[in-house]
């Protein structure tokens, strides 16, 4: 039987972290959390294990904290989940996290479809659909917001700059999808208790023969803290109201 | 398990509580998720849909759904507690399989019809009565302030079957009525204070004819299961009271913080707001620690009756108490029933008398003391 693998990101929750007045980000009070795009991808892995009756798994690369996250991702459905957890993890750069992901589908029996979200909430490179169709040499659709599956052709729609693309790709492929199409529903009390008597499997760096090493290093992070003018448009009717509100911006640089 | 109920809060409860409240319509599409969500089967066996689960659980679910809509948890109370509780003491293996089981996934919504308009809680005073005839009973009279009338699919009824042993309460008995059955009658919506979207309301049975195995347990032996199905409701109570009083205290500490008076927040410049807020956090508090001591003697088989029933009354107390001083410290905002606040003080009103008025429940502890039932340890 063909397996689809939906891979998430195990990430702080942004509610938790806090900007500091010097502008660096407190996250010593922050929970983590599966990224919520993620989510969508789990979604996406069940609703396309629904048309095919294919096996479906979830696969994540964190820090040892992401086992965590397992409960929750196959609380959303998934039958079984495989993880890596490596304090590697915290410094790993879009590379390292690929090879990571696809040396570990490499070792999941009849993976004929991997399932990831356009982007992660904390980082959103939009790299490791890619990256992991690249290193694995299968094709990637990205921006997917839509998949009909017949045998092993996908043909899905992609959500793109002002125009809905319709493409065709068969298995064994790599589909990145954006959150339109794919809303996570919320997990009942039967899904939640079943999850914690699914199977696990911990991979491990070494035994997937990758370099943990990142290429790119992060140097700092600086919290965006929004300045507001607290300029408020009270003058004339409506439409007087937005063409000052619209040269406002335009002085402010904000449009062109 | 919390964390499900929290979603379902904030996606789906929240962004219509104050409509709910507004029009008093019964919730159906939120109840009807309750169900698929595994809500309405918590503490129910797993061989009749239920998860099988204990009553902690259970509360941290009620307390959560209580912070955005109390009236979702009377429905749910009413239906898996009332209703839910009788079916799985009482009920025959068939019963079980036929009703319970769509209880617990909200296929069926249940009503549980008790109080009766002579004698309130009192059965032995209630007219309404049951009479064998050959393989079917015939039922007359009234049932008044049930819940979920109208929507429900099946009524869990009390009805004299011979005269009432005033002690042992032996002589009523529980039947299981659907809702198409001839001769029932679903009265309107009453207007109440709080608890919009209740449906609750008076139903009334002019010679209805139910067969002899609508029967719901031992004829005329009904009342020690309803003792309990009824003390897992005033255990729910609890939670609920603390779920309404931490949503009200959390409002009125916002509320405090982003209200400038005299150049500062409300929270700052008045002493008085600051030691109301305190006052009110130290009841919250207290009230946790009751509910969930208790919850955990009810898991460990060790529940007094009576502090079953202290839970609802403090639990009513608790939460009228901090959603009167939250509308205070709104002041006149509080009033207006677009803030959100004044709603959990109507709520909580009613949750001190629905289902068993804190007199009531204190007349019960009171006979127990008085009788040596329920010793200090």
């Amino acid at each position: 039987m063909a397996t689809i693998v939906a891979c998430y990101k195990w990430v702080l929750d942004e509610e938790d972290l806090v900007i500091n007045p010097d502008r660096s980000i407190d996250v010593s009070h922050a929970r983590g959390k599966i990224s919520e795009f993620d989510k969508s991808a789990i979604e996406a892995t069940m609703q396309v294990a629904a048309q095919t009756g294919d096996a479906t798994a979830t696969l994540t690369f964190g820090t040892p904290d992401v086992r965590k996250s397992l409960k929750d991702a196959l609380s959303r459905g998934p039958a079984t989940g495989y993880w890596v957890g490596d304090a590697a993890a915290c410094d790993a750069d879009a590379l390292v996290t690929s090879q990571v992901l696809a040396s570990a589908i490499r070792t999941i029996d009849g993976t004929s479809l991997v399932i990831c979200a356009e982007g992660a909430s904390d980082t959103y490179a939009r790299q490791i659909a890619p990256r992991v169709g690249a290193l694995l040499d299968w094709p990637t659709v990205t921006s997917v917001i839509e998949m009909k599956v017949e045998g092993d052709s996908i043909t899905a729609t992609r959500k793109l700059d002002g125009c809905l693309e319709t493409v065709t790709v068969n298995r064994p492929c790599v589909i990145a999808v954006l959150p339109a199409g794919y809303e996570p529903p919320i997990p009942g009390l039967k899904a939640v208790l079943s999850a914690g008597k699914k199977p696990l499997h911990e991979l491990g760096i070494a035994e997937l023969g990758c370099d943990p090493a990142p290429a790119a290093k992060v140097l700092s992070s600086q919290g965006f803290i929004a300045n507001r003018r607290n300029v408020i448009f009270v003058d004339g009717d409506a439409s007087d109201k937005v063409t000052s509100l619209v040269s406002a911006l335009k002085k402010e640089g904000m449009l062109s | 398990m919390v964390n499900t109920a929290k979603k379902f809060v904030e996606k789906e409860v929240a962004p219509v509580a104050l409509q709910v409240d507004e029009t008093g319509e019964f919730p159906g599409q939120l109840f009807k998720r309750a169900g698929e969500l595994g809500f309405l089967g918590i503490t129910m066996p797993e061989q009749y849909g239920g998860l099988g689960l204990d009553f902690t659980t259970a509360a941290l679910i009620y307390e959560e759904i209580a912070k955005s809509l109390p009236v979702l948890t009377v429905n749910m109370g009413a239906h898996a507690e009332l209703a839910g509780g009788l079916l799985n003491m009482l009920g025959t293996p068939e019963q079980k399989e036929k009703y319970l089981t769509k209880l617990c996934s909200g296929e069926y919504i249940f009503a549980c019809g008790s109080t009766g308009p002579e004698g309130g809680d009192n059965h032995v005073e209630h007219a309404a009565n049951a009479v064998l005839d050959g393989d079917e009973y015939v039922i007359n009279g009234n049932k008044v302030l049930v819940s979920n009338i109208g929507v429900a699919d099946v009524y869990i009824i009390f009805i004299k079957t011979s005269e009432v042993d005033p002690i042992t309460r032996d002589g009523i008995s529980a039947f299981i009525v659907d809702k198409n059955t001839s001769g029932l009658t679903i009265g309107s919506y009453e207007r109440k204070l709080g608890w919009h979207g209740s449906a609750t309301g008076t139903i009334s049975f002019s010679d209805m004819r139910i067969p002899k195995d609508h029967l719901l347990g031992p004829e005329g032996k009904c009342m020690q299961a309803t003792a309990v199905s009824c003390t897992n409701e005033f255990l729910i109570c609890g939670p609920v009271g603390l779920g309404m009083a931490e949503a009200a205290y959390q409002m009125a500490f916002d509320y405090s913080m982003s209200r400038i008076q005299h150049g500062v927040p409300m929270y700052d410049r008045f002493q008085v707001t600051k030691f109301k807020l305190v006052k009110m956090r130290t009841m919250i508090e207290e009230l946790r620690a009751f509910v969930y001591g208790t919850l955990a003697d009810k898991d460990a088989g060790n529940l007094e009756l009576c502090e079953g029933r202290m839970l609802k009354i403090r639990g009513a107390e608790v939460a009228e108490e901090v959603a009167r001083e939250a509308i205070q410290i709104y002041g006149g905002v509080g009033c207006i029933d677009e803030t959100g606040v004044e709603r959990f003080w109507r709520d909580a009103k009613v949750l001190a008398i629905g289902g068993a008025s804190i007199e009531a429940l204190q007349d019960f502890i009171g006979t127990m003391m008085r009788y040596g039932k329920y010793p200090l340890a």
